[in-house]
């Protein structure tokens, strides 16, 4: 066994877990039997794993759920322990962002689960009842509330059944540890359950794409989907591949209906994922209706034409995204959306603006579609802002508006879809989709409310909003201010601030500083905090700094006592009389009244008025203070008089 | 080792100052524990990152001690660190701090409603367990509504745990300037300028246990009841704080089960009292099931009554952080002597941080008047035999109701002995020094000197003192005090907690 630190192999499977993308056998179960060998950190491992399952894009779940099931079935202990802790987590979070055949999947394994590790004599589960019932659970009550729409063409699945005893469909599961590959026979003779070994077939790997398809699937596509030929989500076309909008002649009504599928799976992982969304729901049964129609085939050619051009302009729109490179973690320049979430932000303002305002005045299907899919993706795929951004602006030629005569209750309904979801928020304040745009520009946080529900969807563009509307930021502090007049006069009062603050603290670091008494209720309430470039140091009084700013301003009256000893004991250098210490409450020092410092000496106030009067008008008792400002140029020649005739 | 203060002495051990660089991911946390007594620096170098909503600049150096925290970045960063060794550090990925900024948009929201209203900014109470982040959460609400040029309101209700003062105390603090990071929240007023963070001006009371639900919660209400009537005085004085409205942070033990009813109903007042309109739950699921049935859509006790309008308490749950970690007894207490030493002496090592120099002093015991409170602190009348062995137990701590766990026969024993006291009385006055006094934190009341008993209870705070030593045979007790010159002539109260430090006079 290794005697690496636990980190460093969370480290390294971390890694292995990150390359696994498909459902690839040989992967799964060689990752099972690092975690075999590495049994010493199991801990670390599985929560590798865990975070690894909750942070995978939807499409990667799958397989990482499959490592956990395999380590689960063919490790165990101490793994299942550790898995079972979060397994209701685990499984819920990724059960609410897959599609539906991966649901499947996903019931399925949870089935396996709750019997005994396959070829096992002992009769225990894989994991134990108490954890995997939450999930039963959870499971039947997040089906019910689901909108009925959803329902509709989703393969209906049957509530797992408390404890099933033997399902006939067990053999098929897809769960890797029983379809390892005679060359992890190593392993295989390490595990529990060699026996059903080679009874289980079916690497989903190597179905032949359905025929509707002639470029190769690009690697993000998870190959256990096209199980399902229609299987919706993962049918990345090649942009390239697209034939151009088409203004007349025959429609391909089966792409036709598989692109339809694939928007209608991505609106219904958007309404599980928030199923709380008014807005996503609405999509989703304009979508259905939609292919409803097509399906009955009422549709006349030409309205199949506008449909057709704007799915595909979709589709095409929707395959360009996933050829960025997912989870960059460079920093970027200027704040922007954040990377990880998966499942996003319901309002994308910069992508949905322009067909906001289409929507709301417009029949045109082609355009009504084409913002609520434009929303859509932009909710699911928020770091791709910018091509769902550029896709929609782009116009797109094709579009003619079906003929107004043809009342397709599609349309009506599309366009009721539209301005329903125009309507005010409803009162429980879940964030919806169309709303806000208008009111968006001026209030840019007029969506969140304070429900726990809303408070769950980020809204990586308020943030970007909040962390860039200030862009002027103080050096020393951190303090922020903006760009504009306003901001860069408040900047250089502030810096000024600091610069006069860093004056008085040289001068009280000599003097020694000390806690002040709090203040009373009284105080206090009359009290404002101050701003630091416009309080304190121009107010007078004010609690803040206060007793500093009272001995700057009276300092005409008295001086606090100095604390060098040779100092003190020297008497006023005109009456030779010694200065008389007092104890100032509003200082909260000892002082000397009646004194004045000047170039480093003391002198009674009195007497120095005195000598030097008749020189000087005013402004005598200016020049306080140990900074030695003086107000006049007359008093520095008075002061240089009153210490030549004193030395003399 | 549950030895209060000791951290404190520490030695200064030379460290090689290991420097370690960190990248962190966008919208990762590094999460970080600092002893008390240690030190470390960290700098940004690049990127953005902020802890707890308050931003860090590039290229300062930041010091910490005796703090959990987490930086976090919405974009990426790095920085390094160096100093002491760490107690803990990891790179966390899951965070809910979407959550929590979200939490304020949709304050904001309420607050821009506020302003073109006229009408009182959000009131926001945070509940939950002990160790669920609601300090934290606090802090960041409280640092976003800075970035947006906002000034709210944070009242401090944990008594275990001070913000801009000592353990034992409620605070309301204004926080219209920046918080300063280091030392978590601010500094309260000093004689001079505080660096680069201006001070803030915290209203302070006393009210000098631990545990809010003694006495059935009581003396808890009464000063939140005074609490809130300065602070509804300074919100109609302030339309800036009022439009940015109120951060409540209360004590865990408030919604744990051992405090029962009584901490409940503690919730309920401080709901009416303060007018609260948002109820943040953290970390447990029974909290927020019980709030929403008693508070969720209820009418809230809004004093601006604006024609037309209905406000509601709305309540929600927020995920707790996964960086919450539970601070030990030992740990908390090491922590405290660190904020009472504070108080006294600044902590000079932060970047940002001053040296303060309190007044030693002897001072004739006659001249105070000091109250001592009679259910949590010993009986003179026992102390002779106490005394001693106090000097020698360091052990010693101080539990309020004299249930100190070693010495337990000791205190109440001497109380039971005397003639019963009246059920209504609080305070006794203590007319010569004894040697339990030792180390004590007594708080100077802001009210005259032989004030009602409740007077005294109910006042805001002056400041506090330390008691260095006693010297019963002279009836003089030598003092630390913040403010130089004469204590002042006011009510002194002993509460007993937070419990004595060791020390502190001698750093």
């Amino acid at each position: 066994m290794s005697g690496l630190p636990s980190d460093e192999v969370a480290e390294d499977y971390k890694g292995s877990l990150e390359d696994l993308v498909t459902n690839d056998r040989y992967q799964i179960s060689n990752l099972t039997l690092i975690a075999k060998e590495n049994i010493e950190h199991a801990e670390a491992i599985s929560r590798v794993l865990q975070n690894h399952i909750n942070r995978a894009p939807p499409a990667r779940k799958l397989p990482a759920l499959y490592v956990l099931d395999s380590i689960a079935k063919n490790v165990g202990s101490p793994y299942t322990v550790y898995f079972g802790r979060n397994l209701h987590q685990i499984f819920m979070l990724a059960y609410s962002q897959v599609d539906a055949p991966v649901r499947r999947k996903l019931e399925e394994m949870l089935k396996t689960w709750r019997e005994p590790v396959p070829g096992s004599l002992s009769p225990t589960p894989v994991f134990p009842h108490a954890s995997t019932q939450s999930i039963v659970d959870s499971l039947n009550k997040f089906r019910s509330p689901m909108p009925a729409a959803t329902r509709y063409q989703s393969p209906h699945i049957q509530p797992t059944p408390a404890r099933a005893l033997v399902d006939p469909r067990y053999r098929h599961t897809p769960t890797p540890p029983q379809s390892f590959p005679p060359l992890a026979s190593g392993l295989a003779s390490n595990t529990r359950s060699p026996g059903l070994q080679p009874e289980i077939p079916q690497p989903p790997y190597t179905q032949t794409p359905p025929p509707s398809f002639s470029q190769p699937y690009p690697p993000q596509a998870t190959p256990l989907y096209q199980q399902q030929p229609p299987a919706p989500t993962t049918q990345y076309h090649t942009p390239t591949l697209q034939p151009g909008p088409i203004s007349s002649g025959g429609v391909d009504l089966q792409k036709l209906h598989l692109d339809i599928d694939d928007l209608t799976t991505d609106a219904k992982i958007e309404c599980a994922t928030h199923p709380m969304d008014a807005g996503a729901r609405r999509k989703l049964a304009s979508l259905q209706t939609l292919k409803e129609i097509l399906d009955s085939g009422n549709a006349s050619e030409r309205d199949l034409v506008d449909i057709r051009n704007t799915i595909m302009q979709k589709m095409a729109e929707k395959m360009a995204e996933p050829h960025q490179p997912p989870g960059q973690t460079a920093i970027p320049p200027i704040p922007t959306a954040n990377t990880y979430v998966p499942q996003t932000s319901i309002q994308q303002p910069a992508a949905t603006t322009s067909a906001a305002t289409s929507l709301f005045n417009s029949t045109n299907l082609a355009e009504l579609l084409r913002a609520t899919v434009g929303q859509q993706q932009a909710r699911q795929q928020p770091n791709y802002y910018a091509h769902a951004q550029s896709g929609v602006a782009t116009p797109i030629s094709a579009s003619t508006a079906p003929s107004a005569t043809s009342e397709n209750p599609l349309l009506a309904q599309l366009r009721a879809s539209g301005l329903l979801s125009a309507a005010p928020t409803p009162p429980q304040g879940v964030a919806h989709s169309m709303p806000g745009f208008a009111a968006f520009a001026t209030d840019p946080v007029g969506e969140v409310s304070l429900t726990s529900a809303s408070i769950r969807i980020p809204r990586p563009h308020l943030v970007a909003t909040l962390l860039s509307a200030w862009p002027n930021q103080c050096s020393t502090c951190g303090r922020r201010f903006t760009s504009d007049e306003g901001g860069k006069a408040k900047k250089a009062r502030h810096l000024d601030w600091h610069f006069k603050t860093k004056a008085r603290m040289l001068e009280a670091e000599k003097r020694g500083q000390n806690r002040s008494w709090y203040v009373d209720e009284r105080e206090w309430i009359a009290s404002k905090e101050f701003e630091d470039d416009a309080g304190p140091v121009d107010a007078t009084g004010v609690p803040i700094n206060g007793a500093t700013m009272v001995a700057k301003k009276k300092a005409q009256d008295f001086v606090r006592v100095p604390a060098d000893p040779v100092l003190r004991s020297l008497p006023c250098p005109i009456d030779q009389e010694p200065f008389k210490s007092e104890w100032s409450e509003d200082v909260q020092d000892f002082i000397w009244k009646d004194a004045v410092q000047v170039g480093g000496r003391y002198y009674h106030a009195s007497c120095y008025t005195e000598v030097t009067k008749g020189r000087e008008k005013d402004g005598v008792l200016t020049p306080v203070g140990g900074i030695g400002r003086m107000a006049t140029p007359d008093s520095v020649l008075g002061k240089r008089k009153a210490e030549v005739r004193l030395t003399a | 080792m549950s030895l209060p203060g000791l951290g404190l002495d520490e030695p200064e051990e030379v460290h090689t100052a290991e420097t370690s660089q960190h990248d962190l991911a966008k919208d990762n946390e590094w999460r970080f524990e600092v002893a008390v007594g240690k030190y470390i620096q960290l700098k940004l170098l690049r990127g953005t990152a902020e802890l707890f909503g308050t931003e860090l600049v590039i290229g300062n150096t930041y010091t910490f001690t005796a703090t959990k925290a987490a930086i976090y970045t919405w974009h990426g960063c790095s920085f390094e660190v160096r100093g002491d060794a760490l107690q803990s550090e990891y790179i966390a990925e899951e965070t809910p701090m979407s959550e929590y900024i979200n939490v304020h948009f949709a304050l904001e929201t309420l607050r821009d409603q506020a302003k073109a209203h006229g009408r009182q900014g959000p009131r926001v109470l945070i509940l939950g367990p002990d160790n669920a982040g609601k300090s934290s959460l606090a802090k960041i609400l409280t640092g976003y509504s800075n970035r947006s040029s906002r000034s709210p309101l944070v009242l401090n209700l944990d008594v275990k745990e001070g913000v801009m003062s000592i353990p034992g105390t409620f605070t309301a603090t204004v926080f219209k300037t920046l918080m300063d990071i280091e030392e978590g929240w601010g500094t309260a007023p000093m004689s001079g300028p505080n660096g680069a963070i201006p001070v803030k001006l915290p209203l302070v009371y006393f009210y000098g246990s631990p545990r809010p639900e003694e006495k059935e919660g009581k003396v808890y209400k009464a000063q939140i009841r005074r609490l809130a009537l300065a602070i509804s005085g300074r919100l109609a004085n302030d339309a800036e704080t009022r439009e940015s409205g109120l951060i409540i942070d209360t004590p865990g033990s408030l919604t744990s089960s051992k405090t029962g009813q009584v901490g409940y109903d503690i919730i309920q007042d401080i709901v009416s009292e303060f007018a609260v309109s948002t109820i943040i739950c953290l970390g447990s699921e029974r909290l927020y099931s019980d709030m929403v049935k008693r508070f969720d859509r209820q009418p809230t006790v809004s004093r601006s009554t604006t024609a037309g309008h209905a406000e509601t308490i709305s309540v929600i749950k927020l995920t707790k952080s996964g960086g919450c970690v539970d601070r030990d007894e030992a740990y908390m207490q090491a922590f405290r002597a660190a904020q009472i030493k504070a108080y006294f002496y600044g902590n000079p090592r932060l970047s940002n941080g001053i040296s303060l120099q309190p007044r030693q002093q002897q001072v004739d015991f006659s001249t105070l008047t000091v109250w001592r409170r009679i259910s949590s602190t010993p009986d003179p009348s026992s102390s002779a035999s106490v005394g001693a062995s106090f000097d020698d137990e360091d052990e010693e701590t101080f539990l309020p109701g004299g249930m100190t766990d070693d010495a337990s026969g000791t205190y109440p024993g001497g109380s039971s002995s005397k003639v019963a006291l009246p059920a209504s009385q609080i305070y006794e006055r203590v007319s010569a020094p004894y040697a339990a006094m030792r180390n004590a934190i007594l708080a100077v009341m802001n009210c005259e000197a032989e004030a009602e008993q409740e007077t005294i209870r109910d006042s805001s705070v002056m400041g506090f003192l330390y008691v260095t030593d006693t010297d019963e045979a002279r009836g003089r007790i030598s003092l630390l005090s913040p403010v130089a010159g004469r204590v002042p002539a006011r009510a002194i109260v002993w509460a007993g907690w937070p419990e004595p430090v060791l020390g502190i006079d001698r750093s």
